[in-house]
């Protein structure tokens, strides 16, 4: 299986960088750092320390480096890595996760041809879903994330957080289900307008 | 309709594209005859709506630099734990030698100092050494008078020696003294080389005798 994964071109990168190259290093960051800061984002809720924990997954990554052994998709073992680093922050911080706070911790995205109103309801419904996920349990949160957000297949989950993809699915389930409930259960029906459909890879 | 058989624990993964073939085909028929299943499924779809308005967030330059920074910083600290260690063996083990060295060249009171051997000094110009050297030159053959005249002389070829040869000049012995008689018979035995008399060697027997008859010739 271990030549399967190496003609994934991150893998690539990361032999490389194994070798001490820091310019395949730099592309890698480049590269995956997005994702692994919108996940980290999603998991605490905060974007400034989601910067904290990107910077320490990529960090960690090249600590790794020399002992990486390509067994599964680059992007599978960088997210064990996401996955134990934000376990750590939260070990770190205490029990407590950090309360959103609406006016410092929200991203401001400008969406085109919205009005004030829609605007507001939007940032507020993102604030919503925010909580929502916080406020799901450590071993449903991840699952989902990397699902619903990373568009992770659940197999890849289930190797990169060390499950089997009974468990993934199972779990990823349960956090939608509780998410269902928070989120659409009292949904005003005149806020259904504002949805959109896109993703974030 | 049984509740036993509804889909609704598989409905995250169905709109996921996670079942296979078979449970997909299962779960759609289900889903034709269970209205329950389908709201539940109208559910799921409307959270993925509600997931999708939650925009990604960009990383900053900070990150990419933060993280070369401390790369960087770590590469040349890994470069010195691995580096620097064997540095300070190796001055250690310098200075150890060096004080060795200073200890041994010191003399003990009461020690005898060994006098090293002057190294051998070719003379500045040296006697000129002839190219071919004959053996009998080095040590001339006894003659004597009633010897057997079937020891033979053995007389090997003539051997090249490069000019200044220091070898030669060790061999050679300046204070081996070379009698009148010496000096006749090595002019003799010259002069029948340069007749091509004992260019052979199965001669050299008849040449001993044809010589010692001349001298005895001679004498009488």
């Amino acid at each position: 299986m271990v030549g399967d994964y190496k003609q994934d071109p991150d893998v690539q990168l990361m032999l490389k960088a194994a070798e001490g190259n820091l310019q395949s290093f730099e592309e890698l960051v480049l590269k995956h750092q997005k994702a692994v800061l919108n996940a980290a984002y999603r998991y605490t809720g905060n974007p400034s320390v989601a910067e904290e924990l990107t910077q320490d997954v990529f960090v960690r990554v090249f600590r790794a480096a020399k002992s990486y052994r390509p067994e599964a998709r680059f992007s599978t073992w960088l997210f064990t890595i996401v996955r134990n680093v934000c376990m750590n922050y939260k070990t770190r911080e205490g029990k407590q996760d950090h309360q959103m706070d609406a006016d410092n911790n929200l991203v401001e995205i400008s969406q085109n041809q919205e009005n004030p109103e829609q605007r507001a309801i939007r940032r507020e419904l993102e604030l919503k879903i925010q909580k929502a996920i916080m406020s799901l349990p450590e071993s449903l949160r991840m699952p989902l994330i990397l699902s619903q957000f990373q568009q992770m297949p659940y197999e890849e989950i289930a190797k990169a957080l060390e499950l089997s993809v009974a468990a993934v699915k199972v779990r990823i389930h349960r956090a939608r289900n509780a998410l269902a409930e928070r989120l659409i259960a009292f949904e005003k029906p005149d806020r259904k307008t504002v949805t959109s459909g896109s993703t974030e890879g | 309709m049984d509740p036993e058989l509804h889909v609704t624990d598989d409905l995250s993964a169905y709109l996921a594209n996670e079942l296979d073939q078979n449970e997909r085909s299962r779960v759609e028929l289900h889903l034709r005859d269970c209205e329950s299943c389908r709201k539940e499924l109208d559910k799921h779809k409307r959270l993925n709506e509600l997931l999708a308005i939650s925009q990604p967030i960009s990383p900053s330059d900070e990150i990419i630099r933060g993280v070369m920074q401390q790369v960087q910083h770590e590469k040349k600290s890994n470069f010195s734990k691995r580096v620097l260690p064997w540095l300070a063996l190796a001055a250690v083990l310098a200075a150890v030698l060096f004080l060795l060295r200073i200890r041994k060249e010191t003399p003990v009171p009461g020690e005898i100092v060994k006098k090293k051997n002057p190294p051998i000094i070719k003379p500045v110009n040296p006697a000129p050494v002839p190219k071919e050297l004959p053996q009998t030159e080095i040590e001339p053959p006894p003659i004597v008078k009633n010897a057997p005249p079937k020891q033979p002389i053995i007389k090997p070829e003539p051997q090249t020696i490069p000019e200044e040869s220091p070898q030669i000049v060790q061999q050679e012995n300046p204070q081996t003294s070379i009698s009148s008689e010496d000096e006749e018979m090595i002019a003799k035995i010259d002069e029948l080389e340069n007749m091509d008399v004992i260019s052979n060697y199965e001669n050299l027997e008849n040449l001993e005798v044809a010589l010692i008859d001349e001298e005895e010739g001679s004498k009488r």
